[in-house]
């Protein structure tokens, strides 16, 4: 025996959820960056260290993502681009009456990887690498000591 | 009936669409940099040319300025409690390098801030 629902306790019914889902502390988010171009591998293969220098790869790759001071004083060039797509999941928690938590949920994190050129103070490059840019510059620059505050009397 | 007309109602009436822009920066022009001339220019004919960098970046004696443009551009829809959102940023960046006397040695200039869209998170990418 089948039981079917008034049209009145079905649009109840679509009131009701379309009321806790609109008012819900949970939410979902689809997100996709595309972050500056990506780098072209096959130009990047083009340079050969030893030989290449700088003006080569400003020609061939363009205005770098990033510019910082090498080891040695010269420049490293990266050249990067992010392509991320993932699912959050937001959801807020009331804690008092004032005031509430947000916590955010990221399946992935992404970050921004490429390439990295070092050169030497000649110009010519020396390194290439590819990684997260974060990383490559917390490895490859150039570290200068701390200014130090002097209390003036 | 009655109810899928109520249910599709619903939806289309808890459903939102958006887009939004930022910039960041001025837009750079080609011509103003195209003017300057490597061997030749110095840091203050392009601070007078370009204005004040968004960065300088000591090379040893030598240094490095950068000028840039961003565009992000965001768009989505949200469905009751589930979104989805594209963005796309992308830029306009100039790098000059200079050498110990302050002459212009090297000038990298891409342009791509007019290439940002509003896609949808599923459209593929250019």
């Amino acid at each position: 025996m089948s039981r079917r629902l008034s049209p009145g306790a079905g649009l109840r019914a679509v009131a009701l959820a379309c009321a806790f889902l609109g008012a819900s502390c949970v939410s979902f988010q689809y997100e996709r960056e595309l972050i500056e171009r990506v780098p072209d591998d096959s130009v990047v293969a083009t340079f050969v260290p030893g030989q290449t220098v700088l003006t080569d790869v400003l020609a061939g790759m363009g205005a770098p993502l990033d510019v910082w001071e090498g080891p040695a004083g010269a420049p490293v060039l990266a050249y990067g681009g992010l392509r991320s797509a993932e699912w959050n999941v937001d959801v807020s928690v009331p804690v008092t009456e004032y005031a509430s938590a947000s916590l955010a949920y990221t399946e992935s994190r992404a970050r921004t990887r490429g390439y990295m050129l070092l050169f030497g103070p000649d110009h010519r490059l020396e390194i290439v690498r590819y990684g997260l840019l974060a990383d490559l510059r917390r490895t490859y620059a150039r570290r200068r000591p701390a200014s130090v505050d002097e209390e003036v009397p | 009936m009655r109810t899928l007309v109520v249910a599709a109602a619903a939806a289309l009436l808890l459903t939102g669409c958006f887009m939004s822009r930022d910039r960041i920066n001025e837009p750079l022009e080609k011509q103003r940099i195209d003017a300057l001339q490597v061997g030749t220019s110095t840091a203050t004919d392009v601070a007078n040319t370009l204005g004040a960098p968004a960065e300088v970046v000591q090379l040893g004696k030598r240094s490095a300025w950068r000028y840039d443009f961003t565009t992000e551009k965001t768009a989505g829809f949200t469905v009751i409690i589930v979104s989805f959102l594209n963005t796309d940023r992308r830029s306009d960046r100039c790098w000059l390098f200079f050498d110990e006397a302050d002459v212009l040695r090297h000038v990298a200039t891409t342009l791509e801030a007019a290439d940002t869209r509003y896609d949808m998170p599923w459209e593929e990418e250019d």
